[in-house]
């Protein structure tokens, strides 16, 4: 099973190739590739932002390689109906790429044959899109490791038997649900006991919300797990006056570095875990997509899931109060809304993934 | 001749739906400059652009529908939702056929609209907070229906929906042809009267004889047939189910209907409702398009989606400040025309 | 008799509908009797009540300003934005909200009373473009914090226990008092709200009184959304757009009627305090409720609330 679904997916991608196979030559001019990067939403999430204009960087170092990709960028709104709209369009366009972060999981098989069938390189970045029916890449962070890393900190330095806040993202996406797994399995291995929960949607305003009303409610607790939007809940804290918990965590924003190493400067006031979701895993899928338009093969071994063809990078950077010196720098010079961002440059891409 | 030209045109400018089609006229223009009329009206992306923007149309139409009868309901947007979720859920958890898990979601539609008849025809409670207050309901109700977005839609319904007849006609008009020869026959009946007299003034219509609670019942009848034809066209463009799209439908809907040229009641006509959503659709597409126009002839300007957004919402404005040039001095004239008829039929009623 | 009662004393059924939720609270989970849950209750009602003085009035005369969540987060950004963290910039803050809010008011009551649209329409069309310009001014990331000793004057505690806040309600209570049952305009504002024609026939500018019951709200509005940004210490686009739905709620519950002429400060107060409660109440982790649970409930109390206080006259008479 997983070997039909391997050779399918080299199948679709031989079949793309074959269309370049005329463009792409490695001497001299360099090839015009047009991008389009499809995404859910941008206003209003600050990870969504980032994730564009590190497409947009990644786009334009491909000169290097011999790529000059123009960039177009097209947004749904959180709209299925808009998304297909614009994806359908980009089809006619006549787009080189299609790197789409869908609405939902679901819903645009039929979308993606198309593209597949016109000879366009259809890859899903970030959320990963959980159809078995066909065969794209999937390429995103690795939010198990996430959840788990941050669960696993929280349960050494909470100890056992320990009382957890646990706020979730979004859910039924499907990054949210892994990272809760992550998060879930942790939990279990050192038997913290959640008392109270919620989900904050990527809305910082909801995220203080729902701290609030969970402080509110009186229930005792050691520590908070949240999915980022840390410093959001944070601020609850902030405006009842109550005292900080013993760890609270995860996320890698400017803002949640700064007030991390301002709180602990003196001394260990409250134990953080800062840990990198990138938004540049757009780039990076960019990247995938550059190899292979350079005529690569992908390794077998790579997948996470065979099925559905993904590959999950893992977080690179994460600090906490023990290792908090060596990123000083890194948290005061980064502005309060940014994150912390990377991508794999088509040279890693091809080290790492690529035979 | 020119004469005939000018009184025709006068006459059309007196008809309801002239606001809304000079905003519909001005928007078609506007993408065939923009796009070029080759490319614009091309069967690929016109097909596109009709079959994604059906169900809001459709939506818009169950919302002229209540604002025509004096009421209005914001919750269409999540009843959409609704239908496409208990659509694909009985097909899904229950295995029937998709045609009866069409009827089904359809069913759910009228369901949800009887409540909101309840609430504001029975119970006279504002019509924009009792159906604000609904939609957080059916937002729920959705969710416990169906918790994750999931599902499939067999390849032999959502293909036709997707494609062009003999390569020119979009299938998917078949759908808003048919609502609107159901409204153009519901138009005839004596429903299709009351519903004017009892939007315009509901007591003067209970006084010439006509029972307002019983037609604003039909009218949302009707509306949930309309909404159920919306959610299964949704379910068809995005050929899977999602608990939680289409929430915006409701208040989009208003707005397109108002800027179309219809108010809170009695006045006004189907046309505007659908001018108005052909209008706010149309908007964004030319929007869009220009910005990517921009793209490509301006190396380096990437079409930032914030300035996208704006500049579609100030041209839906401007709309609005359109229709005060078009729409408000019309309003006055029918307002007494109607008063009059309504006064004609009860002294009709009462033998004299 | 009950009715009576309730048009009295408008803000009775609210805040005892409110006790009961609270005491409901308490039982099912006895922790939440604490001193944060109170003060958080506290505060929170009195920034709704805030940004809803305004919407009160515009209600009263026979209106509605859906712009007063964008104008909030708005004025937010734009706190954060002058302050920047450094102390000693608030009348330089103050100002800026100040014209930024006239202005939108104007741009409220100027088009509303010009072109003869529903005001909800209208109001929500400026709003979305209010909330447009936020992510264009700041490319989506806000950037800055609001001063510490602003923040202070917001969120800590007189003598460890009071919440600082209610200093700013000992000066906008009375001045919302004022205007709505001494002023002059506020006395038009009810003429203008119950009937238009008459108030015009006697002498009453109704435009200029329309006009100015917009930018009135948009101004409490601006002046709640600094009061925002220093309770969220920062400031994002649209953060408090949801004020939006929730001012008209409380105004309504408060017993101000959707067509005008009617309604009280008090029963504002008293609704902002109820719909506090009640999404507390719904939040309270020992009542085990699923966001949809959650959201359902919320909608039949809201009918249950509609029904109680804002049934419209019958046909039949």
């Amino acid at each position: 099973m997983g070997m039909k679904r391997t050779l399918v997916l080299l199948l679709a991608l031989v079949m793309t190739m074959a269309l370049f196979a005329g463009i792409a030559n490695s001497t001299g001019a360099p090839v015009d590739i047009r991008l389009a990067s499809h995404n859910a939403v941008i206003e209003g999430n600050p990870y969504r932002v980032r994730y564009e204009a590190d497409i947009q960087e990644a786009a334009a170092d491909a000169i290097n390689y011999g790529f000059n990709v123009s960039y177009a960028s097209f947004v749904a709104n959180m709209d299925a109906s808009t998304e297909q709209r614009l994806i359908q369009n980009s089809i006619d366009d006549g787009y080189d790429i299609i790197l789409a972060n869908p609405v939902t999981a679901t819903g645009l098989d039929h979308l993606i044959e198309k593209a597949q069938d016109a000879g366009i390189l259809y890859i899903n970045a970030d959320c990963i899109y959980t159809s078995t029916d066909v065969s794209i890449l999937n390429i995103a962070t690795d939010q198990y490791y996430l959840g788990y890393h941050t669960g696993s900190y929280a349960g050494q330095v909470l100890g056992e038997g320990a009382k957890v806040v646990m706020i979730a993202a979004w859910d039924g996406n499907p990054a949210n649900t892994d990272r809760q797994r992550g998060f879930q399995q942790a939990i279990t291995e050192y038997g913290m006991d959640v008392v109270a929960s919620g989900n904050h949607d990527w809305d910082a305003a909801k995220a203080t919300q729902i701290m609030t009303e969970i402080l509110n409610s009186g229930v005792e607790f050691d520590g908070v797990l949240i999915s980022q939007c840390a410093e959001a809940a944070l601020i609850a804290f902030d405006a009842t006056g109550r005292a900080y918990p013993k760890f609270m965590g995860f996320n890698d924003t400017g803002e949640w570095m700064q007030r991390m190493v301002e709180l602990n400067k003196d001394e260990r006031v409250m134990d953080f875990m800062v840990l990198s979701n990138p938004p540049g895993v757009g780039g990076s899928a960019l990247n995938f997509g550059l190899n292979i338009l350079l005529g690569k093969e992908l390794r077998e071994d790579i997948y996470d899931d065979e099925s559905i063809s993904s590959i999950l990078l893992p977080s690179k950077i994460w600090f906490t109060y023990d290792n908090m010196d060596e990123y000083l720098e890194l948290a005061n010079t980064m502005a309060p809304g940014d994150a912390i961002t990377y991508w794999l440059t088509v040279e890693e891409v091809a080290e790492q993934y690529f035979k | 001749m020119s004469q005939r030209l000018q009184q025709g045109f006068s006459q059309f400018r007196k008809n309801p739906a002239f606001a809304g089609f000079v905003l519909f006229a001005f928007t078609i223009l506007l993408n065939a400059v923009i796009q070029g009329p080759g490319s614009f009206f091309g069967v690929r992306r016109l097909n596109t652009l009709i079959y994604t923007s059906l169900p809001f149309l459709l939506v818009v139409m169950a919302q002229s529908v209540l604002l025509l009868s004096g009421t209005m309901d914001i919750s269409v947007g999540v009843q959409v939702a609704l239908v496409n979720v208990v659509t694909i859920m009985t097909m899904q958890e229950w295995g029937l056929s998709f045609i009866l898990a069409c009827g089904l979601g359809i069913g759910a539609a009228i369901i949800a609209s009887l409540v909101c008849w309840l609430l504001v025809s029975v119970l006279r409670l504002p019509a924009l907070l009792a159906s604000f207050a609904l939609t957080y309901a059916i937002r729920g109700v959705n969710v416990l229906i169906m918790s994750v977005a999931q599902g499939k839609v067999p390849r032999e319904f959502y293909r036709p929906y997707q494609s062009a007849i003999f390569d020119m006609v979009p299938a998917s008009i078949l759908a808003l042809v048919l609502a609107l020869l159901v409204w153009a026959y519901v138009r005839r009946t004596r429903f299709g009267t009351n519903i004017y007299a009892v939007g315009a003034n509901p007591r003067n219509a209970f006084a010439a004889g006509i029972n307002p609670a019983k037609v604003q019942l039909q009218a949302f009848m009707l509306k949930g047939l309309f909404v159920g034809m919306a959610g299964i066209c949704l379910t068809l463009v995005t050929a899977s189910g999602n608990p939680t799209q289409a929430e915006d439908y409701g208040i989009r809907s208003l707005a397109a209907c108002i800027i179309g040229g219809l108010s809170f009641g009695g006045w006004g006509s189907m046309a505007c409702g659908v001018f108005g959503g052909s209008f706010l659709i149309l908007t964004q597409n030319a929007v869009e398009f220009s910005f990517r126009r921009l793209g490509v002839l301006i190396p380096g300007f990437t079409a930032s989606t914030y300035w996208q957004n704006f500049v579609s919402d100030i041209i839906i404005f401007l709309g609005l400040l359109m229709t005060m040039v078009t729409a408000k001095g019309q309003r006055e004239a029918l307002r007494i025309n109607l008063q009059n008829s309504v006064m004609f039929k009860r002294r009709a009623a009462h033998g004299k | 008799m009950g009715n009576n009662i309730m048009r009295r004393w408008p803000a009775l059924m609210p805040v005892a509908i409110s006790v009961l939720l609270y005491a409901f609270t308490v039982i099912v989970q006895p922790s939440a009797l604490n001193w944060t849950a109170v003060t958080s209750i506290v505060m929170l009602t009195l920034l709704l009540s805030f940004a809803s003085a305004g919407q009160t009035l515009v209600l009263i005369g026979g209106g509605m300003d859906f712009t007063v969540g964008a104008v909030m987060s708005a004025s937010a950004i734009l706190t954060a934005a002058i302050m920047n963290s450094q102390d000693g910039r608030f009348l330089p803050a103050f100002g800026a909200v100040m014209v930024m809010s006239v202005a939108i008011g104007l741009l409220n009551g100027v088009c509303t009373v010009k072109i003869g649209l529903p005001p909800l329409i209208v109001t929500m069309a400026i709003s979305n473009v209010v909330s447009r310009l936020q992510y264009i001014l700041t490319q989506g990331s806000p950037l800055g914090y609001a001063s510490p000793a602003f923040i202070r004057t917001v969120t800590s505690q007189l003598f460890g226990v009071v919440p600082s806040l209610t200093l700013y309600a000992l000066v906008l209570f009375p001045l919302m008092f004022y205007i709505l049952n001494r002023s002059r305009l506020g006395h038009q504002v009810y003429l203008v709200g119950n009937n238009p024609v008459a108030a015009r026939l006697n002498g009453i500018g109704v435009n200029k009184v329309v006009i100015l019951t917009y930018v009135i709200s948009a101004v409490f509005s601006g002046f709640t959304g600094m009061l925002g940004a220093a309770y969220m210490q920062s400031a994002k686009c649209q953060m408090f757009d949801e004020y939006a739905y929730n001012s008209l709620i409380a105004v309504i519950v408060g017993g101000t009627a959707l067509t005008g002429g009617v309604g009280t400060y008090t029963g504002t107060i008293a609704g902002a305090l109820l719909m506090v409660v009640l999404n507390n109440t719904l939040t309270t982790p020992a009542l085990q409720l699923t966001p949809p649970m959650r959201n359902i409930l919320l909608g039949l109390v809201m009918v249950l609330l509609l029904i109680l206080y804002n049934r419209g006259k019958a046909v039949r008479q």
